[in-house]
């Protein structure tokens, strides 16, 4: 478990960007999702909007996001492990399992096989 | 069976329905949740006040004429003439300034963050409510702003200069007038319903954005905004299908009953036959739409699990906190 600096901001800003480029590459976050809003992250953080704006800034120099005014931020979609749409349907996924008390390696065991049967 | 009496049914049989409902939610809903979030919650559930206020604003809606002649104002009342404002849009109104009052509830019961907690999902106002509950509040809204916009189109002014009657063309005759919702009823309305939709839709806004109070209690605070968008929401869609009920039960009472109306001494009046076809239909639907905003009310009241709780939508994902 990583800490988050506020005091900071500097360091603030790189604990964002590295929690953010986590969820990136590791396809938690799918490509074309919107990430939250820099209000968001702030009030979330408890941090200056300003801090979460540096952080997305780097993001995006690092060709990780993209931001267009109005669309907001996006993870870009050669940078993301996965499509959108195949997370979000992960996300559907993980909810229902929990919902029905199904284990997280039966879940995945079952994947496999149905991956495995579909091929 | 005229669409009023009818309106009167569904009324009741609404209620009740939405009382046996509410009853089943709150046996199952029980003792869940964090002790800690006890205040919000009971915030959350005091909206009594508004099925109270509705239960009023509909009374006054049928007695209003009465009153105000007990206080002396009968001769203001009938200078008015056909304009019967209070017939439509104080319910839509009254919502309205529920859900501000709820607004400033859920501010003030909102709890301070104790750490940071960090989230990978972007929260908006839909986060916590069920997309098709929502797209079919926004539907209503949709049909109720193109309601009024024909009834207005179709209106005429009557002899108060209130566009608020319908003017049927009796080929060399003249014409013939039917009290009728046209702009000067329905404009009010659909201002009361934008500021209803505006400030649900800023609440729900402030209040998903809202930072967690910690990562031991973010499950049970994302079960409280749940609860809390369904019941604005549920509260939201009861005021505009109240709004666009009795538009429609007016737009119907005006040509149900036969395909005209006649005047002792001075003739016929024929609807067209469009209008005439589907007016008793309207007069009723109007009524079915007043007994499921009723419906609505009871169970947002004594059981908060309104039509909008996503249940099933995944947790912000929390990743660590400091």
């Amino acid at each position: 478990m990583s800490s988050l600096t506020t005091g900071d901001g500097g360091s603030a800003a790189a604990d964002i960007h590295g929690h953010f480029r986590g969820l990136i590459v590791s396809g938690v976050l799918g490509g074309g999702e919107r990430l939250p809003t820099v209000r968001q992250v702030a009030g979330d953080l408890g941090v200056a909007p300003g801090t979460a704006a540096k952080a997305f800034r780097q993001l995006e120099q690092e060709g990780l996001v993209v931001t267009r005014a109005g669309a907001g931020t996006r993870v870009a979609a050669d940078a993301a492990l996965l499509p959108r749409g195949v997370v979000d349907r992960l996300r559907a996924l993980v909810a229902e399992s929990r919902a029905q008390g199904a284990g997280v390696d039966d879940v995945v065991a079952a994947l496999r096989a149905s991956w495995d049967r579909e091929r | 069976m005229s669409p009023y009496l009818f309106e009167i049914i569904v009324l009741v049989a609404g209620s009740i329905a939405g009382l046996v409902l509410a009853r089943r939610g709150a046996r199952r809903g029980a003792g869940q949740g964090d002790p800690s979030l006890e205040p919000r919650r009971r915030a959350i559930r005091a909206g009594g006040a508004w099925a109270c206020a509705i239960i009023v604003v509909f009374a006054l809606e049928w007695w209003f004429p009465t009153v105000a002649g007990l206080l002396g104002l009968r001769g203001t009342i009938d200078s008015m003439g056909y304009y019967q404002w209070w017939r439509y849009w104080p319910p839509v109104a009254t919502a309205a300034i529920w859900t501000i009052i709820v607004a400033v509830t859920l501010a003030r019961t909102r709890p301070a963050p104790l750490e940071p907690v960090r989230t990978a999902l972007r929260r908006t106002w839909r986060t916590y409510l069920r997309p098709s509950a929502t797209w079919l509040t926004v539907a209503t809204l949709g049909v109720l702003a193109v309601t009024v916009l024909l009834a207005g189109l179709a209106s005429s002014p009557g002899e108060s200069g209130w566009y608020t009657v319908l003017e049927i063309p009796v080929g060399d005759q003249g014409s013939g007038f039917a009290s009728f919702p046209g702009w000067g009823n329905g404009v009010p309305v659909l201002l009361a319903a934008a500021l209803l939709a505006v400030v649900a839709w800023r609440t729900l806004t402030v209040d998903a954005l809202a930072p967690f109070r910690g990562l031991a209690t973010i499950e049970a605070e994302t079960a409280l905004r749940r609860v809390a968008a369904s019941t604005l929401l549920t509260g939201a869609a009861a005021g505009i299908l109240l709004g666009l009920g009795r538009l429609w039960l007016m737009i119907g009472g005006a040509g149900s009953g036969s395909v005209g109306v006649g005047i002792p001494g001075v003739g016929d009046f024929m609807f067209s036959p469009g209008y005439a076809a589907i007016a008793p239909a309207m007069g009723y639907a109007g009524a079915a739409l007043e007994g499921l905003a009723f419906l609505l009310v009871a169970r947002m009241v004594f059981a908060p699990v309104g039509i909008g709780a996503a249940r099933t939508e995944p947790l912000p994902a929390a990743v660590d906190a400091k």
